[in-house]
Formats: structure tokens, sequence, C-alpha cells
């Protein structure tokens, strides 16, 4: 218990830190869609969904959220990333089961498609225009290229981080 | 890296959904609608040079093609996705809940071409 609680703070910690440090990646510039970021604190949620369990990962994932709306940006930003963050967490938990069919990098590239649906429905809504889901054009073959980087990512992590 | 049989199913899912998003791509529109909050605050030709300021976002139309000269947001990227000329394309401004699209209305062709 002790042990898993720690594991789960070190890298909630982690997963705090590689966002911070996403934020200097200027993805924004190159695809200029909103909100458009590699997510590559997902491969810590990944890693610990495979190697604790879904519970830990979705408590991670939410702290991680809160934290860095808290220090970067505003509230209605902890509305996006908690929108995204969570349906991204039960998708790939659903995969997860059929893992005859899916690999890490299918888990993965469904998660971050869900998390771009997720967040454009989410700014639909705030802007009140279904127009913004156009994004979706740009953000879902992106998403296809990050879920395989951060899959990449995450399997190397579990195959070198001691249990 | 080892793909498996559903994993590429699944990528072939995700893109023919954008595909499907894509496909009011295209022709050249002539109406650009700006949004705010849901509402439409403007309806203008997007063939008659034009400077509009809402809030604090300036809207620049020139030469048959609109974009977003200057925001006081702080992530830029509605002045960074430059030009729009076709239906359907949109900027958007998250943190002022703007968006300005391009739409084609044949009332307007018909004011053009006539």
């Amino acid at each position: 218990m002790i042990r898993k609680l720690t594991k789960c703070a070190i890298f909630a910690a982690l997963a705090i830190v590689v966002s911070t440090l996403e934020m200097f990646i200027p993805i924004q510039s190159i695809i200029p869609v909103p909100g458009i970021k590699l997510g590559l604190s997902n491969c810590i949620v990944l890693f610990i969904m495979y190697t604790v369990d879904f519970k830990s990962a979705i408590t991670v994932s939410i702290c991680k959220c809160i934290v860095v709306s808290i220090l970067f940006s505003g509230p209605v930003s902890l509305v996006y990333s908690l929108s995204g963050a969570l349906t991204s967490a039960i998708i790939m938990k659903q995969l997860i089961k059929f893992n005859k069919f899916f690999s890490i990098f299918g888990v993965s590239v469904a998660g971050s498609a869900a998390h771009c649906f997720a967040q454009t429905a989410v700014a639909a809504l705030i802007l009140g225009s279904v127009y913004v889901l156009k994004y979706l054009t740009l953000l879902l073959p992106v998403s296809i290229a990050t879920g395989i980087i951060v899959g990449l990512i995450a399997e190397i992590m579990i195959k070198r981080i001691k249990r | 890296m080892k793909l498996k049989f559903g994993d590429i199913i699944l990528f072939v899912i995700i893109i023919s959904i954008a595909m499907l998003f894509a496909v009011s791509f295209g022709d050249k529109g002539n109406v650009v609608v700006i949004e705010q909050n849901g509402q439409v605050l403007e309806k203008i030709s997007l063939y008659e040079n034009n400077e509009l300021t809402i809030g604090n976002v300036i809207i620049v139309i020139q030469d048959g093609s609109v974009r977003i000269k200057d925001s006081d947001c702080a992530d830029k990227t509605c002045i960074n996705t430059g030009n729009i000329d076709n239906s359907g394309e949109i900027i958007c401004c998250l943190p002022n809940r703007l968006l300005v699209r391009i739409e084609t209305d044949s009332k307007e062709v018909d004011v053009i071409t006539g």
C-alpha cells in the first residue's frame, strides 16, 4: 500500500515535470491549433496503467491536471485538461482489456485521439459553436503520430523500470 | 515496436473520421462570420478590405482572405494560424472565446458576380 502510494506520488511529480517541460516545445507555432501538444505525460499514465492499476493511473492523471493548471493557467484550462484526461484514461482502460488485439501503441493512440475529441467537444460547448470540431481534421492525424511516440516511450519505461 | 491487427484498424478508423470532418473544406468562401460566445457578431464580405476590432482582437480582411492581426491572448495561436480563405476554415482564439469562420452565402455570390 505504502509502496503503491509512493510510486504514484513519484510518478505524479514526474508527470508534472514532463508537462512543464513540454510547454517549451513550440509545436503550436508549427501546427496552429489551440491547445495542441505532444502529451508526453500520457506515457506516465500509460506506464502506471500497465504496471500498477487503473485507479492509480487516473489519480496520477487528475493530480497532474490540477497542479499544472494551478501553476500555469486558469480554471478554464482545468476544464479542458480534466475532460481530456478522464476520457482518454477510460478509453485506454477499455482497450487494455483486449490486449490480444491492441498493442500499447493502439492503446496510446486511442487515448490521444479520445483526448482530442473530448477537448474539442468542450471547446465547442464553451464557445457555443460546432465549427470548432473542424480542428479534428488536423488533430486526429496528429494524435496518431503523438500517440505512437508516447507509446514508444511508455514501452521503454515498462521494460527498463524495475517494479 | 510491434503493431497488432487492432492497432492498424484503429488508425484507419481515426484517419477516416478525420476525413469526414475535412469534407466541407475546399471551395473558396465569400462571407466572414465572427462569433463570440456562440453569438454571431459580424457577417461581412470577404472581398471588401476591412479592419475590425472585437474587444482586444484586431481582425483584418484583405485581398480575399482574413487573418487575426493582433490579440491580447497569451498563446497567440490565433495569429499563428495566418490567413484563411476557404469555406469551412476557422481561426479560433480560445482565451477570447472568439471564432472567425468563412462561409459560402449564395446571396452574396449573386451580389459579387452580378
